[in-house]
């Protein structure tokens, strides 16, 4: 739990600084309301890589997935009172609403995790990392064939925009991919990730690693 | 045979799973089923025959998902789909009494304000499968939707596009709410107040879990309910799923005891699921319908009143006499308008009054946009205030629940013209005791014009209890005597008509010193006279706690939880007065917004002017959190705080001088650029702005190109901001910049957003990069001072 809130200042730039008074007060109060707003809920579907090919677009899906014969292609999300939430608090204290939104993104993270880790204990293999559209070349036009395959909008309530925008906005599209012998994860960390031309940590010379 | 027909029999069986049959006759995983109809047309006749011959008398034609947003990616039309499908559906019904229904799912997209699409566009989609279908369709079903907003336009489309009857069904989670929150009962009483035939649940969960949903739906409809259940979950790695065919009939039982008359299968179910049921149904016929309650109800789609106790309806959202209000509108400030509403959803508001009518400002559009944002932000049912049929009609038409009119009277044109839209969107409706002649002096009078006003709306078909009547608050300091007048009035409304009544209660005291007192007193009268709905201004303590000690004395309010979780920690949070070492500038810098509102007050009272405390302290003291904010001595937040606390400043400012010089350091447009719908990032960037003594325009998010080019011209901006956060909006970004740049008007453009870079900034032509809400005041202070 805490570990949501940590994270949560990570993304709003504290690495390991300690918050002010006033931020943990509004820190806390934000993750209680929001653990109270959000529904998580995730699905997932286990299948042949090849029955699936059509979902797995560009260079580094593959090579992410190159020893793995069989995926998981998974979607969460914390449902849209989360959203409303947030979307209220920006009316009228936006540093909470800034807070709460940080702790959104941790919670849906923590949400993929705890999700991952029932799939391991269901299902025997080595896994890769979870790899989601818009990580390298993984194209986000994707994102509303694997909403499809999943039957998400039904099962979930996960719906995807005419731009490619998940909705809930909180909520994850990822592909794990599963083989029988040991392989490596796959590469995380600042290659795969979006932002690494814009980070501001990275200007520093830093990561968001703490 | 006819719907109508068919439904005064004891029962009416549905068809089962669709999907499921066919993928067992071939059907790939990813294939659009929509499509088999022009590739799998044997088997598809087929699965309609199978349920047929196990004893459906309706079943749907495979038109679930023939909408033009999920045909995109394909070369074929919504009518081919349609009419292809409702074909092969008609043949399969020969020579049987079966009826065919034009089936209709969701769009695959979430309206706003969750997602992006309009609720207007939602309804033109419904309304090219309905024209597309209705000719060869005998009702139309539109099922497995957990948006009720989506619901209404689609039902709505159906109503405008054919005279077909409606089936409804919605479908619910475990916690008792859809995934987008709406309630089984918000669901019910909406959707039989828009016109639907029968309303359902299906899909989601089995039997067996429906049925509290089920029930609830019972309470607030008298029409038929269906059910419409999965057959349990899917098993991960065979496919067959949970409960078998016997034991889904079995659950259904308890269903026969409610009264419910529809039943049929969704996920999971085959024709031997609809056998069995029909076995079932033989055996146990239906029980008949329990009487309604009698209570009535409005609600949003989230959130249910039931008017069983005094329930506040909160009269801020109004521009009379309030001078910011005015101003707001007049600039197309939503936010203040939200603002004004959150208030009072805390301070224990059930219902909000929107009223936004100024003879300068177009109405209808500003009603449209304001019901639309607050919806977004809160789920108290709205009260809509207007005179004009066409804004009110507006307001209905985009309302997701089932909302309050304000106002008819006894005039037969004024009920003749607003009747009929009260009527068509289900909506309940306050009724004015005046009439051409003016308000009647006596209580007996008042009461016989409520008469004529329920007797007219029933003759409309509005059900009484959706009938609200205003006996009219006089002022007592003009009509001292009056006032027993209009409480017997209440008093004779409530009681022996048996309707709800509602008054404005502030009038009461209009003219006389200290009207807090007066118009508790007389709210308290008023209440105990049977009041149900006082329309007043909650923030007012005296006012809003009145209601809540009545609801604790009248005994509705069991053992007084609402009133001790409302009030019991009232010591502990009396704001202190702020400490004597603590200045304005420290509390701008620390994020003390009370403090910093508060010492701006005092300053404004000693007679310090108000641009030196904005610039000799106020932008002093941002500067420095925002000095400490690029060193990393602060982090976002707290710079946030600080501008809030100079927001509250500026706020006690704004109070002190409006309307006369107004303080601005220059107009900005700020938007988010079309397709993107993250605007966390530009709110904050506006926050800032404003707090720095600018006026910033905010276009909001998904923002088309041409809007923000015509809102620079307008208002004759030198800076333009736009914020993406995706790569796949970055073309909206810089088509945006060019048509700016195209017209000729002559501005700045800064832009900014997670996936921007420096050079890409170049490369789109904007002026400049900002790479946090710091650097874009940087820039705006450099461009306007």
């Amino acid at each position: 739990m805490t570990d949501v809130k940590s994270e949560a200042l990570r993304y709003l730039g504290y690495r390991g600084n300690k918050p002010d008074d006033a931020t943990s007060a509004l820190l806390d109060k934000a993750y209680d309301e929001l653990a109270k707003a959000a529904v998580p809920r995730y699905i997932s579907k286990l299948s042949p890589k090849n029955d699936v090919s059509y979902l797995l677009k560009g260079n580094d899906i593959a090579a992410h997935l190159s020893a793995s014969s069989r995926v998981i292609i998974f979607a969460a999300t914390l449902g849209s009172a989360a959203d409303r939430l947030i979307r209220t608090a920006e009316i009228t204290n936006m540093a909470y609403a800034l807070i709460l939104d940080a702790l959104a993104s941790a919670f849906i993270e923590q949400v993929c995790e705890d999700a991952e880790r029932e799939l391991h204990e269901k299902n025997a293999g080595f896994f890769t990392w979870r790899f989601s559209p818009g990580y390298g070349d993984y194209p986000l036009d994707v994102q509303s064939d694997i909403v499809r395959y999943l039957d998400a909008d039904k099962r979930i309530g996960l719906t995807v925009t005419g731009s490619d925008i998940l909705i809930p906005r909180k909520s994850v599209t990822a592909v794990i991919g599963i083989s029988d012998t040991e392989q490596a994860k796959g590469i995380r960390g600042c290659a795969t990730c979006n932002l690494r031309k814009t980070c501001n940590y990275r200007k520093t010379g830093i990561t968001c690693a703490i | 045979m006819e719907f109508k027909e068919l439904f005064k029999k004891d029962y009416v069986i549905l068809d089962g799973g669709f999907g499921t049959e066919l993928q067992k006759r071939g059907m790939r995983p990813g294939q659009t089923s929509e499509l088999m109809n022009f590739t799998m047309e044997k088997q598809i006749e087929e699965i309609h025959r199978s349920y047929i011959e196990a004893g459906a008398d309706i079943f749907s034609a495979n038109t679930f998902g023939a909408n033009r947003l999920k045909l995109s990616k394909t070369n074929i039309t919504v009518a081919e789909v349609v009419q292809k499908a409702l074909s092969v559906a008609r043949k399969a019904a020969e020579g049987t009494d079966t009826l065919v229904a034009l089936d209709i799912g969701p769009t695959g997209q979430l309206l706003e304000p969750a997602g992006t699409l309009s609720f207007e566009y939602a309804y033109e989609i419904f309304a090219e499968i309905v024209d597309a279908g209705k000719d060869l369709a005998d009702l139309i079903i539109i099922e497995t939707m957990t948006d009720l907003y989506e619901i209404k336009a689609a039902l709505l489309a159906a109503k405008e596009h054919s005279d077909l009857p409606v089936m409804t069904f919605m479908s619910f989670e475990k916690n008792g709410r859809t995934f987008t929150g709406a309630l089984p009962g918000a669901a019910a009483m909406t959707l039989e107040g828009l016109g639907a035939d029968a309303i359902g649940v299906n899909c989601s969960l089995a039997p067996d879990e429906l049925y509290g949903i089920v029930e609830e739906i019972t309470r607030y409809t008298d029409l038929p309910v269906a059910v419409k259940a999965n057959a349990g979950l899917p098993d991960p790695a065979t496919g067959k799923y949970s409960v078998p065919a016997e034991q889904y009939a079995a659950d259904c039982v308890k269903y026969t005891d409610m009264g419910v008359k529809v039943y049929g299968g969704c996920c999971g179910t085959t024709p031997e699921y609809i056998a069995a049921l029909k076995k079932m149904l033989t055996e146990h016929v239906p029980a008949p319908r329990k009487e309604l309650s009698g209570v009535s109800s409005v609600c949003s789609y989230s959130r249910v009143v039931d008017i069983t106790c005094p329930k506040i309806i909160g009269e801020r959202i109004n521009p009379t006499g309030k001078k910011l209000f005015k101003e707001a509108l007049r600039n197309n400030d939503i936010n203040y308008i939200l603002g004004q509403a959150l208030e009072q959803v805390s301070a224990g508001a059930d219902i909000l009054d929107v009223n936004v009518g100024l003879p300068e400002i177009d109405e209808k559009e500003m009603m449209v946009r304001v019901v639309k944002a607050l919806q977004g932000i809160t789920d108290l049912p709205l009260q809509i205030d207007s005179t004009k049929p066409d804004v009110i009609e507006a307001a209905l038409r985009v309302y997701n629940g089932k909302a309050v009119v304000n106002s008819v009277n006894g005039e037969n044109a004024v009920m003749e013209r607003i009747l009929p839209i009260v009527k068509k969107y289900g909506a309940a409706v306050v009724g004015l005791t005046l009439d051409e002649n003016g308000i009647p002096p006596k209580a007996e009078q008042r009461v016989e014009i409520a008469e004529r006003i329920v007797k007219k709306a029933e003759e409309y078909g509005i059900p009484r209890g959706n009938v609200f009547i205003d006996c009219l608050t006089l002022t007592v300091s003009t009509e001292q005597k009056a006032v027993y007048e209009t409480l017997n009035a209440v008093r004779e409304v409530k009681h022996r008509l048996g309707l709800h009544t509602v008054l404005g209660v502030s009038n009461i005291s209009f003219g006389l010193p200290a009207r807090e007192m007066i118009n508790s007193t007389f709210l308290s009268m008023a209440m105990e006279c049977g009041l149900d709905l006082p329309i007043i201004n909650p923030n007012i303590p005296a006012m809003s706690g009145a209601v809540f000690a009545y609801r604790v004395l009248a005994a509705h309010d069991e053992n007084a939880a609402e009133y001790i979780a409302r009030f019991g920690q009232d010591a502990a949070q009396k704001p202190s007065a702020p400490k004597a070492e603590v200045t304005l500038s420290y509390a701008i810098e620390k994020g003390l917004d009370k403090d910093a509102e508060a010492l701006t007050k005092q300053k404004l009272a000693d007679g310090t002017d108000a641009m030196d405390i904005i610039n000799g302290e106020l932008i002093p003291a941002l500067d420095r959190a925002g000095d400490d904010f690029g060193k990393n001595r602060i982090f976002l937040p707290q710079l946030i705080l600080s501008a809030n606390a100079a927001q509250a400043c500026f706020a006690a400012i704004k109070a002190a001088m409006s309307g006369e010089n107004r303080i601005s350091k220059g107009k900005i447009v700020l938007a988010t650029v079309k397709g993107d719908i993250h605007d966390i990032g530009k709110n904050i960037v506006k926050t800032l702005l404003e707090n720095y003594g600018y006026t910033v325009i905010d276009l909001g998010k998904d923002v088309p190109e041409q809007t923000v080019v015509d809102a620079a011209i307008e208002h004759d901006v030198k800076l333009v901001g736009l914020s993406a956060l995706m790569t796949t909006t970055l073309g909206a970004m810089e088509q945006t910049i060019r048509l700016l740049r195209q017209s000729g008007h002559d501005c700045k453009v800064v832009v900014g957003g997670a996936v921007l870079t420096q050079e890409y900034a170049d490369a789109i032509g904007a002026d400049c990069y900002a790479k946090d809400a710091k650097d874009t005041v940087d820039f705006a202070k450099k461009i306007l001072g």
